[in-house]
């Protein structure tokens, strides 16, 4: 799957490609804004994001030039966020519209929800560290041939701690993550779904996948 | 304009007249002028003195008064001067042309003073847009490279952000036009985005949110709503004992759904309860607890006027803090053409 971004803030564009090839997306952007539509349709994107602000045109005429000759999908990331603003991108026919400062996971999740309407036979968007894989779409984990299947909040724990693999990441990290996805759990509840997911990977066969660095975090 | 005031106003112009007419007589009677003589001219010289009075209180009076007409149907009080016709006696007119001056000198300074505002409103406005972008641009930093440290500055930088929309709201406050997108959703949803604004200092201070049959639709400006629920989680945070907790309920009172958001905090004393709604009012809470500014809750306040909604406060010392938010519900919103 590849992303088109379109954005002229150099921190933001590299961050946002950095956070999307994690989840596996190519990424493609480009410093010519003078001609960044056809540049954008001519990279076989499967999806753009657009911001608002950039130099020579809006994004709204950018969004309109694409529109005249294709449906790739188009989401909106901006810093004006009225409501004018909002109404006019979905109005010239961007798909999606999301404001700064954008959560990245929501960002993501919305990506894949228009990417599985675009396309019939969406594929499967895979974590994997040292031979675990999780696929995110089925919420299912496998190793050496075996798999199992995840609960939503030991799914979002794993992903988390996949994702910045080689990293402490603190219990209220944790927590707020899957605040993020409107879990609104409890520190009980975070023990629960650590000991539950430590037994299925001991199941199949990865008893200390998943370490613990007392007073610090968790670490796969 | 009374003829009493007017009299009194004139009383020296009355005893000159008053004396005048004494000593005419006296020096008439002096000269043995007739009874009927002096009779006459003493007429003569008081008639043409109260002639004279009352022409120049009729104008008076008409011009004060239709001034006073003016300025209490006038609703810009300081357009007066504009209005204002000549009137035909020369301390009026002095006085006219001071008005008109002082007027224009007032409304001068006035639309000057507007126009700064809204020119820094403006600025404000866009200052706003520019710092989101390194804001969202460090918080994408810190997504893809998450570890203690970076997780902590994320807390900086979140923080920062409920400032700097703080800062916004203030300004959309101010306001003349009211730019609210109302739309419907429904109570869960209000209160889960500003939950998730708040996620990360209500965590870690243990506090639990419990929701309570907040299934329910209302059409309400999403964001605005968001943030004013948001300003009442972070009081909560704020002012909080031991084991926190938020809960949030909901009931339907005539026309309106009241969502209700109480907390297990230090409460407010009845002192400063019915002033927590000012600008600038922090009370014994705020002297305690250095970091109040006072605007929280006004700005709740003055949004929720703006959008038609009640917001009311209940409190008792040591137990705990309750706040009413009601919507006008959607049939009700429908009969009113809205």
């Amino acid at each position: 799957m590849k992303l088109f971004i379109i954005e002229d803030e150099v921190p933001i564009r590299e961050e946002l490609s950095q956070f999307f090839e994690k989840y596996g997306f190519q990424c493609e952007s480009s410093d010519d804004f003078h001609g960044i539509a056809q540049l954008a349709l001519a990279s076989g994107a499967d999806l753009i994001l657009l911001d608002i602000n950039l130099p020579y045109q809006d994004g709204f005429q950018v969004c309109r030039e694409i529109r005249q000759s294709s449906h790739v999908p188009i989401i909106v990331l901006t810093s004006r966020n009225t409501d004018f603003d909002e109404l006019m991108s979905l109005n010239i026919g961007a798909d999606d519209f999301v404001s700064k400062p954008y959560n990245a996971q929501v960002l993501l999740v919305r990506i894949q929800k228009l990417l599985s309407r675009a396309s019939e036979t969406p594929d499967s968007v895979v974590l994997t560290h040292k031979g675990l894989t999780l696929n995110l779409l089925k919420a299912e984990i496998s190793y050496n041939g075996q798999d199992k299947k995840l609960t939503k909040n030991e799914m979002g724990i794993l992903r988390l701690l996949m994702v910045n693999k080689g990293n402490i990441i603190p219990r209220d990290a944790i927590i707020d993550d899957l605040w993020q996805s409107e879990e609104f759990i409890d520190e009980n509840t975070l023990n629960v779904n650590i000991v539950r997911l430590r037994k299925t990977l001991a199941e199949i066969g990865l008893p200390d996948y998943l370490e613990t660095k007392r007073g610090l975090g968790y670490l796969v | 304009m009374k003829v009493k005031d007017y009299a009194a106003d004139h009383i020296f112009s009355f005893l000159c007249l008053v004396v005048s007419g004494l000593l005419v007589f006296a020096l008439l009677w002096l000269i043995e002028t007739p009874m009927v003589f002096i009779f006459f001219v003493e007429s003569i010289l008081f008639t043409a003195f109260v002639c004279a009075f009352l022409y120049d209180y009729w104008r008076r009076r008409s011009f004060y008064n239709q001034l006073w007409e003016i300025l209490e149907r006038l609703e810009e009080k300081t357009l007066i001067g504009e209005i204002l016709v000549q009137p035909g006696f020369l301390d009026g007119q002095i006085f006219d042309e001071i008005l008109r001056r002082v007027n224009k000198y007032q409304n001068d300074r006035l639309a000057d003073a507007e126009q700064n505002s809204q020119e820094y409103q403006e600025y404000l406005d866009s200052w706003v847009h520019e710092i989101k972008t390194p804001i969202a641009a460090a918080r994408l930093i810190v997504e893809n490279h998450k570890n203690p440290t970076t997780l902590r500055i994320d807390d900086e930088l979140r923080r920062i952000d409920s400032f700097v929309e703080q800062v916004l709201y203030y300004a959309r406050s101010a306001a003349v036009e009211k730019d609210f997108k109302v739309e419907k959703t429904t109570l869960q949803a209000l209160v889960n985005s500003a939950l998730k604004t708040y996620s990360k200092p209500l965590i870690q201070v243990g506090g639990r949110p419990v929701f309570s049959g907040l299934d329910v639709p209302v059409c309400a400006d999403t964001k605005s709503c968001a943030f004013i629920i948001g300003q009442i989680i972070s009081n909560s945070i704020k002012y909080r004992t031991e084991n926190l907790q938020v809960s949030f309920s909901a009931y339907a009172k005539q026309n309106a759904v009241r969502l209700v958001i109480s907390d297990n905090g230090i409460g407010i004393s009845p002192a400063d309860l019915p002033r927590v709604f000012d600008k600038g009012f922090t009370g014994d809470n705020g002297r305690r607890y250095s970091k109040s500014t006072g605007i929280g809750l006004y700005l709740c306040k003055k949004l929720c006027n703006k959008m038609n909604m009640d917001i009311m406060i209940q409190s008792m010392l040591g137990e705990g803090t309750t706040v009413i938010l009601s919507f006008p519900m959607e049939s009700y919103l429908q009969e009113a053409g809205l």
